[in-house]
């Protein structure tokens, strides 16, 4: 089952061990890779209050279910301080934050800007859309906050998202019904390929 | 039994009739989902533990135990943990191992006669007791539905 979730929601969640059902860190940010748009891990906190940040990060690899309340893994041990993958994508996204990004369409419409990325957790975690506040996009509504599907066709620098045309048909304002806009969105995609 | 009823009853030596405490907590097997022992304070004598098997009587007026000589310190990290309270199951935040909470334990039900739980009690849901998987510092972890998304 597929469950999308909004990458901040995952912010501050506990890190919980299913061995000792000890909460040994929280979730500072989610690390996306751009090049395959996929969760590969977590910056961590210490737990409570001004949780200082932990050296430590949690590897996708590493975690057994991303749930609604928690970041399950097996034991303290998952938190590891180093990982090749996650250590890759925080030094490429420095200056490349997708958070503020402007999207913008390659038929040259600016969307809005990036206020959270939508993930949809699997097997994997990948991202599958962003949520985008913009009174650029024609909806109406002026103040509404727009959920942007997004393909793996997306190209990133310091302050622009690129996404394609087709993207500005595919646009909705609630996560329930997402899921299908995305798989409808990546159909005409590949139409448009063929 | 609910534990919560059994919560603070008077626990008293079968070979000399004395009082030696009121039950406390518990200590929890999570691999065999029974309660091993019982930490017993509020007597004479300081806290201490009394394993499952010492219990002679689990009445509704009283916990009756093999003898005062039953009485033990705690033997490891766990037990100390439960004697301070540290794992005091009352209160405490429930999570499945997919991790969504249904809520804080409200009680806990447990069969007198061998300690093994039962059924974990979550507000109006009960979870029943081969679904535990760990009770630790931050919650207690129970399996999650096997035709819960997975």
């Amino acid at each position: 089952m597929t469950v999308l979730m909004r990458a901040r929601e995952v912010t501050g969640r506990p890190v919980v061990t299913l061995d000792g059902a000890e909460a040994v860190a929280e979730v500072k940010d989610v690390v996306i890779s751009h090049p395959t748009s996929s969760v590969v891990g977590f910056t961590l906190n210490r737990r409570g209050f001004l949780g200082s940040p932990l050296k430590e990060v949690l590897p996708w690899t590493a975690v057994r279910a991303l749930g609604r309340d928690a970041v399950m893994i097996d034991g303290a041990g998952a938190l590891v301080s180093g990982d090749p993958a996650i250590d890759e994508a925080v030094a490429a996204g420095r200056d490349r934050d997708v958070i503020g990004a402007t999207v913008m369409t390659d038929g040259g419409t600016a969307l809005g800007t990036v206020v959270d990325v939508i993930v949809e957790i699997d097997a994997g975690a990948d991202i599958v859309g962003f949520e985008v506040h913009g009174p650029e996009v024609e909806r109406g509504q002026d103040s509404a906050t727009l959920l942007i599907p997004v393909d793996d066709t997306i190209a990133v620098s310091g302050s622009t998202l690129m996404v394609p045309a087709a993207t500005e048909g595919f646009v909705r304002d609630d996560l329930s019904g997402f899921g299908s806009a995305v798989a409808d969105f990546r159909a005409r995609l590949r139409e448009g390929a063929s | 039994m609910r534990l919560s009823e059994a919560d603070g009853r008077p626990v008293l030596s079968r070979g000399s009739a004395e009082r030696v405490g009121e039950l406390r907590h518990v200590v929890v097997d999570v691999a065999t989902r029974r309660i091993t022992a019982l930490h017993v304070a509020g007597g004479r004598r300081k806290a201490a533990l009394v394993d499952w098997g010492e219990v002679v009587g689990f009445g509704p007026d009283g916990i009756v135990v093999s003898g005062e000589d039953a009485l033990r310190t705690p033997a490891d990290d766990h037990e100390n943990a439960v004697a301070s309270g540290h794992l005091d199951l009352d209160g405490r935040l429930v999570l499945d191992d997919l991790g969504v909470s249904p809520g804080v334990l409200t009680d806990v039900l447990f069969d007198e006669g061998t300690g093994a739980i039962t059924a974990l009690v979550c507000g109006d849901e009960e979870i029943a007791g081969e679904r535990l998987r760990a009770v630790g510092p931050y919650c207690v972890i129970v399996r999650a539905l096997a035709d819960a998304p997975a």
